[in-house]
């Protein structure tokens, strides 16, 4: 048995094989008393979602995607640019939707021929072909 | 007089900045208070020995000042043709029962299964009312409506976006919700019974989506634009595809033709036939990174979804664009889409006859493990008066492994994937 930081009792999954405990040396607030001391083994397995775990083959793709994201977010700082700078982003053809009706109909088709879909924009579909 | 007529210019150029960050087309922030703008789009998609479908739809907006805007679209989808039934190949020609039950077709010797005959119409409507506020705030509403022959769809979405960093960083979340009715043809089959049903367990059955969608739009540098998209569905109800069935073949060591006591069907000949069943919940979740790169005056379009659920479904796809501009005007744009995915738990080919039938089972292709490939080219020219106008061909197709479970007998000779080829030719209009 497992509480997590909620104080919610959870079971370890069992999909997670090659999770890996971690003890935090937390100082124990006076106000939650005893209690506390149930919260400390942190298990970070349960923070990594359970499509990047597996064998590293399997997690390859979402691994280097998740990183990627990371190296983004990180990097924030020295993103962007100035309004005056924005000649080419304001392009058309920059947009991310700049071509909605050719997007809507591949995503029809996509969806009426694929297990998935959606990403792009909200998943669903109104359509009864899947 | 001259002075105001400036400013207001300026201020749509800021705007179609704005816009390009919040991943709408600047092409409608040019558009004055009261301009409707209109994108018409043909499309024409066939099939070898499939569906055919003929697709007209119709996007229009309207301005109302201040970035707000009113966006209709309008579809119909125009569907004939055959469509895999689920069932296997057999030596013998088979008969495929209709949906009613009464109407069934004949389908060659070692031929996959289709429904044939098919024909529907869907009528569908989207309404989207798409605002800013509160400065750096941006608020999208939408309504969607849609009906065919056997389905009808009811739903709605909301989706909110706050501009960072001097508009660099766009952050949005989102909800839909959507209800849909299925009433099939003959009625809803009980599943797993055999086919032909002898009734209808009910005439209909519903099925809810309910999304979420998080979204990350950040401005690279000011050549590169890049987003990543988190999405999240949780389907509920009637997930079946009433029409599809699962074959149950013989493993039992049959008659040949010519022999004068005959034994029994084939060994691996399909005997009998039921309906699939999924399972009644399904949670999918992906991750979409999506970008836009400029190459002097050229547009390089990457993207990559990975996409997961809890029937066992692992997907990827690698998608680009490249957008070459020649002579001013004109543009080519060639286009590459890989997908693959991995089967579903319940998939299965056929079953034998000495296996129990599982819980959950079906046989619909788009439940096994495959990959598509799509290449296209795409020409397209801007005209007088900022019109546009664009023609598409691509090629889509698909190519699975077999079932090594049902490969006994005949079977062994048959290609169980019943494959896609498919031809996709669209014409566009804005104006």
């Amino acid at each position: 048995m497992y509480r997590s930081a909620t104080g919610l009792a959870r079971t370890f999954p069992l999909e997670y094989p090659n999770r890996v405990t971690v003890r935090k040396h937390v100082s124990q607030p006076a106000s939650l008393g005893a209690e506390w001391n149930q919260f400390h083994g942190f298990d970070v397995s349960l923070l990594i979602p359970p499509f990047v775990q597996g064998t590293p083959m399997k997690r390859t793709p979402l691994f280097l995607l998740s990183v990627a994201t990371l190296a983004l977010l990180s990097g924030c700082a020295s993103l962007g640019v100035q309004p005056w700078q924005r000649g080419t982003l304001a392009k058309p053809e920059m947009a991310f939707d700049c071509q909605p009706v050719e997007f809507a109909m591949d995503d029809h088709i996509y969806f009426s021929k694929e297990a998935m879909s959606g990403g792009r924009d909200f998943a669903g579909g109104g359509c009864g072909c899947n | 007089m001259q002075l105001k007529k400036n400013r207001s210019g300026l201020k749509r150029a800021l705007l179609a900045s704005g816009c390009a960050l919040l991943g709408t087309t600047a092409e409608k922030a040019a558009a004055a208070p009261g301009d409707w703008n209109f994108d018409a789009g043909l499309l024409y998609y066939t099939e070898v020995d499939g569906i055919t479908a003929k697709e007209p739809e119709l996007l229009a907006r309207r301005d109302f000042g201040g970035d707000a805007y009113l966006k209709l679209n309008l579809v119909v989808d125009s569907l004939t043709g055959a469509t895999p039934t689920g069932g296997m190949p057999s030596s013998k020609s088979q008969t495929v029962t209709g949906p009613s039950g009464g109407s069934s077709s004949s389908q060659g010797a070692g031929v996959t299964p289709v429904q044939g005959g098919f024909h529907d119409t869907r009528k569908a409507a989207t309404a989207t009312w798409d605002q800013p506020f509160a400065e750096l705030w941006h608020w999208e509403a939408s309504g969607n409506y849609s009906i065919e022959h056997d389905f009808k769809s009811l739903g709605a979405s909301t989706l909110f976006a706050r501009d960072f960093d001097r508009r660099n960083t766009t952050v949005s979340a989102g909800v839909a919700y959507e209800h849909d009715d299925v009433f099939p043809i003959g009625g809803i089959p009980e599943p797993l019974s055999q086919v032909p049903q002898s009734s209808p367990v009910t005439a209909d059955r519903g099925k809810t989506v309910k999304s979420v969608l998080l979204g990350l739009t950040q401005v690279m540098d000011h050549d590169w634009v890049a987003k990543l998209n988190f999405s999240y569905g949780d389907s509920d109800g009637y997930l079946n595809d009433p029409y599809k069935v699962v074959s149950i073949i013989n493993t039992h060591l049959g008659g040949k033709s010519g022999l004068i006591i005959p034994l029994g069907p084939p060994l691996g000949e399909p005997i009998s036939q039921i309906y699939e069943n999924r399972p009644g919940t399904r949670h999918e979740k992906g991750l979409f990174l999506d970008n836009r790169v400029a190459l002097s005056g050229d547009v390089l379009s990457v993207a990559y979804r990975y996409a997961w659920d809890d029937w066992g479904i692992r997907s990827n796809i690698v998608e680009l664009r490249y957008r070459w501009a020649f002579a001013n005007d004109y543009y080519l744009q060639p286009h590459l889409r890989w997908y693959r995915q991995s089967a579903a738990d319940f998939y299965h080919r056929g079953l034998l006859d000495s296996d129990t039938i599982p819980e959950f089972v079906s046989a619909d292709y788009r439940l096994a493990a495959f990959t598509g490939r799509t290449v296209g080219l795409e020409l397209g020219a801007r005209l007088s008066g900022g019109r546009t106008v664009s023609l598409r061909i691509e090629h889509y197709s698909q190519g699975g492994g077999s079932d090594p479970h049902v490969e006994v007998g005949e079977q062994t000779g048959y290609d169980l994937f019943p494959g896609l080829s498919a031809n996709i030719v669209q014409v566009d209009f804005t104006f």
